[in-house]
């Protein structure tokens, strides 16, 4: 055995390895931020001990804005957002395919769950948000939507930076 | 020969003249003196590395993710390192050991990365860098047992991301094809080929059903692990793929028989053109092969592949009737030729045509307790028949002279 082709190939394993984890921290650098507004729900449906749970408006897509009629469960799909008014974004389109990013929208990627009555579940990766130690009843009586910041790498991992709570 | 076996007749020589004092430890340094407390140590060591990992494992939600990575970090290139050191001084089995050790490491630490910094999957893809990191230590340490693990992670990865994303992993499919293929080829072992045809097999299902491609297509690809034992030099130990691709094949023609009959099960199978194509070019080559290296009696083996399911009418008979010209076929060959191999595999592969036919055509008429009955009779008379002829054959090719 090559002790330094054996080196060489040990090496790149934990580049490997620690390039996973750098990517997370640098995303915000070289990745696009974004807004995003929950989904009304129970609050008392929402905290699980460490984590609080995150439903997103762009969970569902409208029937409507989707290129392809038909979806299997957990086929990767492209969302393409675009802020309104507020600088909350929303669903503009979505498409199976990957195409070019028109102006002021942002990709996000997800997989399809299911069909619900009001348009197509997709689930990002970003539904839990792990709180520090003693701050989770703050989410746990709160009453209303919280905004939530996410980091968008361009190879597609995401971030949630920040959860804020609308008065 | 041991290091204190020798080093004892070794000094009776000197004092006997027959070798020089130089000449002794010239003989000895010849061979090393196995030190066997370092056995001890190496398990000592491998335990207390698990030992640690399971503890670690028990506590690993209060860590931190940094603290994480650096467990991670460490003990993949702790058993990498120690490993590395023992295969190379000490005892290559042991050093092995450590190096599975650390490509486990490597693939749980992928999954575990993933995890902690919210990556959401795709595809198998975490297979497939696990899958290159196995083969590259693979080719530097030559050891069998990581060329098993290869097999394993791109099998399993395969058959996994099948499930859970309903996708086929192109790239997976290449290094098995490609990769694994060319390790079989070079080292030329029974057992790497027997892996290698379940393997290819394994792949193909998950190919054919995570696409749009008929089941059918199963036909396709065994007949080509069949033709790849056409291919290559006849002492290249190959029957590995012929006997799993005939098996499979067997086993695919019993399902059909049971659900080409009930309609609703396989109502209409659509007949692709490429499908036909890529038969008739595979099982060409095979037959020419057969005919130009003399073995024309395995072209019975062909009737296995022959697609009379797309046929309108009788496909369950049709395919039955295929089954039994195999099993024949074996049997009649088996028997001209003193092959007790052949025998042996027609003798079952008839039995089971029996059985699957009597299935066939009695159950529906039969009285239940009566069908179980004389099936079983039917069985034993046939077993017992084809049991002696088989044992006369045998103790005749003992003896020498031919029935």
């Amino acid at each position: 055995m090559k002790k330094w082709l054996f080196i060489v190939v040990v090496a790149a394993q934990a580049f490997y390895l620690v390039a996973m984890a750098v990517s997370y921290y640098v995303m915000e650098d070289f990745g696009e931020t974004v807004t995003l507004q929950t989904a009304p729900v129970d609050p008392s449906d929402v905290f699980y001990g460490d984590y609080v749970i995150l439903n997103y408006e762009v969970n569902t897509i409208p029937k409507g804005q989707l290129s392809e009629g038909e979806l299997e469960r957990g086929d990767k799909v492209y969302v393409y957002l675009v802020p309104n008014d507020n600088g909350i974004f929303e669903v503009q389109r979505a498409s199976l395919q990957k195409q070019n990013a028109k102006e002021n929208e942002v990709i996000m990627t997800g997989r399809y769950e299911f069909e619900a009555n009001d348009g197509f579940q997709i689930d990002y990766g970003i539904g839990r948000y792990y709180v520090e130690d003693n701050s989770g009843e703050t989410y746990e009586n709160h009453q209303g939507d919280m905004m939530v910041e996410i980091a968008i790498a361009p190879w597609g991992q995401k971030r949630i930076i920040e959860v804020m709570l609308a008065k | 020969m041991k290091h204190d076996q020798i080093q004892k007749e070794a000094k009776k020589w000197v004092k006997e003249g027959i070798i020089s004092s130089e000449q002794y430890t010239a003989i000895l340094s010849r061979y090393p003196k196995h030190d066997h407390r370092f056995l001890l140590m190496a398990f000592g060591g491998l335990f207390v590395g698990l030992g640690f990992l399971t503890f670690i494992a028990s506590n690993w939600s209060d860590l931190t993710n940094a603290i994480k990575m650096v467990i991670i970090l460490v003990a993949m290139i702790g058993f990498y390192g120690v490993g590395e050191r023992i295969y190379r001084k000490h005892s290559r089995g042991i050093g092995a050991t450590f190096l599975v050790v650390g490509v486990l490491t490597f693939g749980a630490g992928i999954i575990l990365t993933g995890q902690m910094y919210h990556y959401m999957a795709y595809s198998a893809t975490a297979f497939f860098i696990w899958s290159l990191a196995v083969i590259a230590v693979f080719i530097l340490s030559q050891e069998a047992v990581m060329l098993v693990l290869a097999f394993g992670i791109i099998t399993v990865g395969q058959i996994y991301g099948g499930f859970t994303y309903h996708d086929f992993h192109l790239g997976l499919g290449l290094l098995f094809l490609i990769g694994l293929g060319y390790f079989t080829y070079k080292h030329q072992r029974e057992w790497i080929s027997t892996l290698y045809g379940i393997g290819f097999f394994l792949q193909s299902l998950v190919l054919v059903l995570t696409s749009d491609l008929s089941y059918y297509w199963l036909f396709a690809f065994l007949l080509l692990l069949y033709s790849l034992s056409e291919i290559v030099s006849k002492d290249f130990p190959v029957q590995a793929f012929k006997r799993i691709a005939l098996a499979l094949a067997f086993l695919i023609g019993i399902i059909q028989v049971f659900t080409l009959q009930s309609g609703w099960v396989l109502q209409d199978i659509q007949l692709e053109v490429s499908f036909l194509l890529v038969l008739i070019v595979i099982g060409g080559w095979v037959i020419y092969r057969k005919i130009t290296t003399h073995s024309s009696v395995e072209l019975v083996d062909l009737a296995l592949f022959v697609p009379v399911f797309l046929l309108p009418d009788l496909k369950s008979a049709l395919v039955l009737i295929m089954l039994y010209i195999f099993s024949l076929g074996r049997l009649l060959t088996g028997y001209k030729d003193g092959d007790a191999e052949m025998i042996n595999i027609g003798t079952i592969a008839f039995l089971v045509s029996t059985l699957v036919a009597y299935f066939q055509l009695a159950w529906d008429f039969l009285d239940k307790s009566l069908f179980f009955f004389i099936g079983g009779v039917l069985l034993f008379t046939l077993g017992y028949l084809l049991e002696r002829r088989r044992r006369a054959f045998c103790r005749a090719e003992e003896r020498g002279d031919r029935l």
